[in-house]
């Protein structure tokens, strides 16, 4: 298996990450993935999965931002590094692929769930 | 912030200290209470609830924080740590690392052997369910000079104690196993076996495969066991199968009515079959009287009525006999195998002696091993006193320090434990055939238990001193290296601990001399009979009606000097012995129980025996059957004054007193001799015994095989050698003697290891110091003896302690023979000699090595 593989989970975190632009932190995250995937993860998965990403370089953070709900914590803030952007994009790309040699997918555009 | 999220908070965050690493503490912390926040209209319970799951959630490997801190140094880092030094340590000092390894790999084997070989003889006949209810009648001859005990009473006893006593649950009669010959059509079999009752396999648990267990009542059965079926039926399903049974004058067939499982290692007297009591007491035994201790009687009752019993016992022997010198007591049954011998009436001891003594001897091989291991880590310590320092600086604490030496000692001894426990495997086979057991490795809960239980005993004996002194150092001196002060006290330490080794190898040198050459002593004894070269077998079968034609052939074969029909043999169980002489003037308490020996005229002369007075049996006069001959024992007891010519009252008729031998001895030297009397009764004489010239053994015995095989087809030819005989009496000393040989040797061995480590490391530190005496014109000799000269002392004191230790230990053992040898200085002079000569020699190498070099080598470098 390629190192470049990204995983569904991943994928959608790294999408989350560029929408949330600079509010992207694990519980932010999290929220977003409630809300645009409808998935319901632990904090301790969304942390977990963030780790991994920023192992793989594909995302970056800094710590910033306390405040008195987070009892004066700071909150490790993500961003997309041009790794992960173009990682994102192959996976798109091999997606849109498949799709348009599947002769049933590709003659009509697939309805969309919502 | 209410004040329940406070403690909520302070809570959370200890807990996500504890497992979080510490650089994602903060924002894990921060997002947990945050999501705590947003949970304000959830009921507190599922908010609390909540919380807690996404905190536990944490619990993911890239969260959980590693073993070993990089902040912050824990415990199992420090044991990591600990390791690497332990183990850079063996690298750099191999020697030391060896000497101590070798030392307690070898000593740990001795003792693992004594662990199985001790459980082994105390598990002996254990097996039994009810073993510790089990209880031996013995009797107990009490005379004027002494009392003698014997284990066997009348058969007679075991129904009567049945009916009268209460307290008994169940009785059983037997006899001791001894060597009979089965038959199979004309095949026949030297056989171990017994007699006994129908209730024996009730009392004692010997497994039956087949048949039942009452089959003993009927006296044409007989059980054998899973071993002899195959041997001499070839299968084991023999019941219905009918064997014939031959021992002296008496022949019968016997129906084998069941199959025994082989029990051999388990029990101390294993037999090959069994037979009815019935009919050995019905057929075999001509007197049947209650002053004729023929039978074994075994009695289960509990534990506590044992006394009540035994008065009871001797109640009824008393109504039957009104001799008050015989008491009857009661022993149990399982303690006979270890607490077997008696002295004068009174127990003393027996095969525990051994397993005490193989005891001692193993605690006294590991100690010298633990004393090398502590003196070498002591003297290699002050090496590390710069650790030491540098540890304390950073704040390592006494505790930390104690348990770093003591994690040393104990990885040595877990690595050690481990080779040995292999060792022991590989040597078992050698170790069986020199203790003459079948033990197996059957990994049982003593072995491992005792294996796992000396890793930290060795671990705390050995790492103990070193532990407590160096973790005690004071920093700045340690760094400084001035530990002038303490090093002194640990060198008068090592030299005590090299004495303390010294002591106890000298002492075992000490005590191998002496079993071996009481050993020596004891096999080589004239014992007023020629016991070389005499061969003797059964009178069985055709041999027994009529030998005149079998004799006439067999003194044609030139290799036999002489032939005698006669009972004479020697060991402990073999021998016919009686009470019944009268003689004019014999008072009361005259008991005299006689050794007694039925032959034909030659029975005397074929032993070589020295005649004192009178004459021998003669062949031609007719009278000879109303003659007697006595040994001089005999004489002195009976007290008779010029013996020749006078009579006694034999309890076949009067004799005529017509000789008298030189002592004899028959049994092994732990006993006095005894009074013996010499019948001419060929007829009776259970073998025939032939004198064989020297060097022409083999031929011989090859010939008389021939025609006692044409003359008895169906009986095999097993002869026994006297020689032979009289030394597999000693052979459980002869087994000590072999083995404290090279528990001895290893203990020296291992002493001088340690002494070789010590000196390798004091010429290591005196380096410069010869260098520079060298320099200024010292003497090569006098160097190397100012460096001997500390090790020598402690010998010398070791020397002085154990010499006259062993003399006292060692004339305590040789009490216990009747004749022995006398303690001679050259023993002692020789150990000492030995202990003097070996330390030297160990340490004279690596000091006159020192002593010769050139001291430009040892100055250059600093």
């Amino acid at each position: 298996m390629s190192k470049e593989h990204l995983g569904e989970f991943e994928e959608l975190t790294l999408l989350i990450i560029m929408l949330l632009k600079e509010g992207a932190y694990g519980l932010a995250i999290r929220g977003a993935l409630k809300k645009y995937a409808n998935r319901e993860v632990t904090i301790g998965a969304v942390h977990g999965t963030v780790n991994r990403l920023e192992r793989k370089g594909y995302i970056e953070s800094c710590l910033a931002d306390a405040s008195t709900v987070r009892a004066g914590r700071r909150k490790r803030l993500f961003t997309i590094t041009a790794y992960g952007r173009k990682i994102l994009q192959k996976s798109r790309d091999a997606k849109v692929i498949l799709w348009g040699k599947i002769p049933e997918l590709a003659n009509g555009t697939p309805p969309l769930n919502y | 912030m209410l004040e329940q999220e406070t403690t909520l908070l302070k809570y959370a965050d200890r807990i996500l200290k504890w497992f979080v690493k510490g650089e994602l503490f903060e924002e894990i912390s921060g997002d947990l209470y945050e999501y705590y926040h947003e949970l304000e209209e959830v009921p507190s319970w599922k908010r609390n609830l909540l919380f807690w799951f996404h905190l536990l959630n944490f619990l993911r490997p890239f969260a959980i924080r590693k073993l070993e801190g990089t902040q912050k140094l824990n415990f199992y880092g420090m044991f990591k740590h600990n390791l690497l030094i332990t183990l850079r340590g063996f690298k750099r000092h191999k020697t030391v690392f060896g000497i101590n390894l070798a030392g307690l790999i070898a000593s740990l084997t001795c003792v693992l052997f004594s662990v199985i070989w001790i459980n082994d003889e105390q598990q002996k006949d254990r097996f039994h369910a009810d073993a510790d209810q089990l209880f031996q009648v013995y009797s107990k001859f009490i005379s004027a000079e002494d009392t003698r005990v014997w284990k066997g009473v009348t058969g007679l006893l075991e129904p009567e104690i049945e009916n009268q006593i209460p307290q008994a649950e169940i009785a059983t009669v037997s006899t001791d196993v001894h060597e009979y010959t089965l038959s199979v059509g004309n095949r026949g079999f030297k056989v171990q076996g017994r007699f006994a009752d129908e209730d024996y396999l009730t009392v004692l648990n010997y497994p039956l495969l087949k048949g039942d267990k009452n089959a003993l009542s009927d006296p044409s059965n007989i059980l054998i066991t899973r071993s002899l079926a195959k041997k001499i039926f070839g299968r084991e399903d023999v019941v219905d199968e009918s064997v014939d049974f031959h021992f002296w004058s008496n022949e019968k067939s016997f129906r084998v009515a069941g199959v025994l499982e082989d029990v051999t290692s388990q029990t101390s007297e294993a037999f090959e079959f069994i037979l009815p009591w019935v009919y050995y007491h019905d057929d075999m035994v001509n007197y049947k009287g209650w002053g004729n201790f023929y039978g074994r009687v075994l009695v289960k009752l509990d534990p506590s009525q044992k006394a009540l019993a035994e008065t009871k016992i001797n109640e009824i022997f008393q109504e039957n006999v009104s001799n008050d010198q015989v008491q009857l007591f009661l022993t149990s049954y399982a303690d006979q195998y270890l607490y077997g011998n008696y002295e004068n009436g009174k127990p003393a001891g027996g095969r525990i002696d051994y397993v005490n003594l193989a005891i001692i001897v193993a605690c006294f091989i590991l100690l010298i091993a633990c004393i090398n291991f502590i003196n070498l880590s002591t003297a290699f310590a002050s090496l590390k006193t710069k650790e030491v320092g540098v540890k304390k600086t950073f704040g390592a604490t006494k505790g930390t320090l104690a348990f770093q030496f003591f994690s040393e000692a104990i990885i040595l001894s877990t690595l050690a434990v481990a080779i040995a426990l292999i060792l022991v495997a590989v040597l078992l086979e050698p170790f069986n055939h020199l203790t003459g057991k079948q033990l197996t490795l059957d990994l049982n809960f003593q072995l491992i238990g005792a294996a796992l239980l000396f890793i930290p005993i060795i671990g705390i004996i050995a790492g103990l001193y070193p532990a407590i002194n160096l973790s005690r150092l004071k920093v700045i001196p340690a760094l400084k290296s001035k530990i002038s002060g303490n090093q002194r006290r640990g060198s008068f330490g090592r030299q005590t601990l090299v004495f303390v080794q010294f002591t106890m190898s000298i002492i075992l040198i000490v005590g191998t001399l002496i079993v071996s050459r009481q050993m020596d002593y004891a096999l080589n004894k004239n014992l007023g009979y020629d016991r070389d070269n005499l061969l003797y077998f059964l009178r069985e079968g055709k041999l027994l009606q009529d030998d005149q034609a079998f004799l006439a052939e067999i003194e044609s074969i030139p290799g036999i000097l002489s032939i005698s029909r006669s009972g004479f043999s020697v060991g402990p169980d073999m021998q016919n012995r009686t009470a019944g002489i009268d003689w004019v003037g014999k008072r009361e308490d005259q008991q005299i129980t006689f050794w007694e020996n039925s032959g034909d005229a030659n029975s005397v002369a074929i032993l070589g025996l020295e005649m004192v007075a009178g004459r021998n049996f003669d062949e031609q006069l007719n009278t000879e059957e109303n003659s007697i001959i006595f040994n001089e024992t005999a004489i002195k007891q009976m007290g008779l004054e010029d013996p020749i010519g006078q009579f006694v009252e034999h309890y076949t008729g009067k004799k005529e007193i017509i000789g008298v031998v030189k002592d004899f001895t028959t049994e092994s030297l732990h006993n006095p001799v005894e009074p013996a009397m010499f019948f001419y009764r060929p007829e009776r004489a259970h073998y025939i015994m032939v004198k064989i010239a020297k060097d022409k053994e083999l031929a011989t015995v090859e010939r008389l095989e021939t025609l006692y095989k044409k003359f008895n087809p169906s009986y095999p030819f097993e002869p026994g050698f006297v020689d032979q005989d009289y030394q597999a009496m000693y052979n459980s000393e002869m087994r000590v003697a072999k083995l404290s040989r090279i528990f001895s040797g290893l203990a020296i061995v291992i002493s001088c290891m340690g002494l070789f480590g010590l000196t390798i490391f004091q010429v290591q530190r005196k380096v410069k110091e010869i260098g520079i005496k060298k320099v200024l014109g010292a003497d090569t000799w006098k160097l190397a003896l100012s460096m001997t000269y500390s090790f020598t002392k402690s010998v010398f004191v070791a020397l002085l302690v154990a010499l006259p230790l062993s003399y006292l230990l060692g004339s305590k053992w040789l009490e216990s023979y009747s004749e022995s040898i006398t303690l001679s200085w050259w023993m002692f002079a020789l150990a000492a000699l030995a202990a003097i000569i070996i330390s030297w020699v160990t340490v004279g190498a690596q000091t006159l090595k020192a002593a010769n070099a050139n001291p430009v080598d040892s100055l250059k470098d600093e």
